[in-house]
């Protein structure tokens, strides 16, 4: 289905479906399309459909008219036209298929929308579209991942089976247990001592029935690990650094 | 090596009081710790045709990769992730293949997806690996976390700042989903670790059981029954008395510590603890 996305700057306003017939385009409420700016004119264009396609014409206006950036008097639009009209931006979008719809101006719209309670699936590009509709403001990409940095734990003192670990993996385990990352030797050292978590922006330290301290202090609860903190458990000193 | 821990498992799956069948599908593998949970879409039954094809194909694949040895790699691995967690993510985009190739044969199924949610224990590892919006939750003491990010609009909108967490409970676009098994060609899983103690419950769901009730009644729930599969029947009551909008599926895996075989593992037990 044809539609033109009215956009100012890179923020998007509204989605315009065309139909059958013309859309007038200007400064004055009587148009179809009325856009509130000095630099439109009252009745400054109009798209209107003509043979098998949808067309721009130019109605004389102060401003003028420009599609992708030239200047037109009438022009025939594709898919992906950019429409500029003083510092409006209508984006021509038409993915083919169906013939636009005949506007018949005496029905009403009969089928209310349909009640979103069965699951959809957005492919990418309808998701892209619909996410621009709720933005106010588009800001191009997403949040930025910032490069993570990567948390070490050098071994100060005790038995373990390497001097300097780097914490790359979502969880490591402090303890004698197969699985765990820092492995102790101690004869005594309980299978699990201590759980580090590594989420976003940082690691956080989990107590896991032994004990443990940090700093000194007795880890009672999951504590974020800061540069340099201490961490000892189960006769092994281990100090934490970030890596650059 | 003994294991530390031992799982107490409940499941329970109900086509809930609006819906005509029952799209959702599961399956627990309690010798390898394993547990998939899919909630199916796609015009005239073929959701449940590609929810089956979901469980079916991941448990599949892990029971070959635990058992025979027979590793599958499909797609990226992740270096900051174990084996075992990238086994997992492999054998769901195993199962997108299946499912997209299937639905390219037959008409009827061209829009079939589903969504998936895995756990895979190992020790007191947990691999976990989702695609959509079904869910697992951590009960540990007081706390209950939900583990996976839902990949629906409404998220996606919260994580950029476009609407609050309370707008997007409230919202009426919270059905449509950004990702799903089927929907294209390949498909980004994503995964995480997570350590297990005794006294937790993991908890996997449809958004069947989310959309009816809120996550301390699950809590509540599990609180006042006295068996996983206990709780999992009362999960699937009280979603259908409150409605019962969509299908309904639980798991419910209770983690306890492992009790000593044998008199070595007593003596060890003892002595060294």
């Amino acid at each position: 289905m044809a539609k033109v996305i009215l956009k100012y700057e890179a923020a998007v306003l509204k989605e315009i479906p065309l139909k059958q017939g013309t859309l007038t385009i200007g400064r004055t409420a009587a148009n179809d399309l009325p856009i509130d700016n000095l630099a439109v004119s009252g009745h400054h264009a109009k798209i209107s459909y003509e043979g098998d396609k949808f067309v721009l014409e130019d109605l004389n206006s102060l401003n003028g008219t420009f599609v992708n950036n030239q200047r037109v008097r009438k022009s025939s639009l594709k898919n992906g036209d950019e429409i500029l009209i003083g510092k409006h931006t209508l984006v021509y979008m038409d993915e083919g298929g169906a013939p636009p719809e005949k506007v018949d101006p005496d029905s009403e719209r009969t089928q209310p929308m349909a009640k979103l309670e069965e699951t959809m699936v957005l492919d990418t590009k309808k998701r892209r579209e619909m996410l621009q509709k709720a933005t106010v403001v588009a800001t191009e990409g997403s949040s930025a991942t910032s490069t993570e940095r990567i948390g070490t734990l050098t071994v100060l003192s005790g038995k373990t089976d390497q001097k300097e670990y780097i914490l790359t993996g979502r969880l490591a385990m402090i303890g004698k247990s197969d699985q765990a990352t820092i492995r102790l030797k101690g004869w005594f050292a309980p299978q699990v001592a201590a759980v580090i978590n590594r989420k976003e922006g940082g690691y956080s330290l989990s107590p896991s029935g032994g004990d443990a301290k940090v700093n000194g202090e007795k880890l009672q609860a999951a504590r974020d690990l800061k540069e340099s903190d201490i961490i000892e458990v189960a006769g092994v000193k281990l100090q934490f650094f970030f890596r650059e | 090596m003994a294991q530390p821990l031992e799982f107490e498992v409940g499941a329970r799956t109900d086509v809930g009081q609006r819906r005509s069948n029952n799209e959702d599908a599961f399956a627990m593998v309690p010798q390898i710790n394993l547990y998939v949970l899919s909630d199916g879409m796609g015009g005239q039954a073929a959701g449940e045709v590609a929810s089956k094809m979901a469980v079916d194909t991941i448990t599949g694949c892990i029971k070959d990769a635990s058992e025979a040895g027979q590793k599958v790699v499909f797609g990226d691995e992740n270096p900051n992730v174990s084996e075992f967690t990238n086994q997992l993510a492999s054998a769901i985009r195993l199962s997108n293949q299946a499912i997209r190739e299937t639905a390219k044969k037959h008409a009827s199924q061209r829009d079939m997806g589903a969504t998936v949610v895995t756990s895979w224990m190992q020790g007191q590892i947990m691999s976990i690996a989702h695609v959509g919006d079904s869910r697992i939750y951590l009960l540990r003491g007081e706390e209950m976390k939900q583990l996976t990010e839902d990949h629906s609009l409404v998220m996606e909108q919260v994580r950029r700042g476009l609407i609050s967490r309370e707008e997007a409970e409230h919202s009426e676009m919270q059905n449509i989903i950004v990702r799903a098994l089927g929907a294209e060609d390949t498909v980004n899983v994503d995964v995480d670790e997570v350590f297990l103690m005794p006294g937790d419950f993991v908890v996997l769901c449809s958004d069947g059981l989310t959309k009816m009730l809120p996550d301390d009644g699950i809590v509540r729930v599990i609180r006042e029954t006295s068996s996983p599969q206990e709780a999992a029947d009362r999960l699937v009551d009280i979603a259908n008395e409150h409605g019962g909008e969509d299908n309904v599926t639980v798991i419910v895996v209770q983690v306890k510590e492992a009790k000593p075989r044998g008199l070595l593992a007593l003596l060890k037990l003892l002595f060294i603890g």
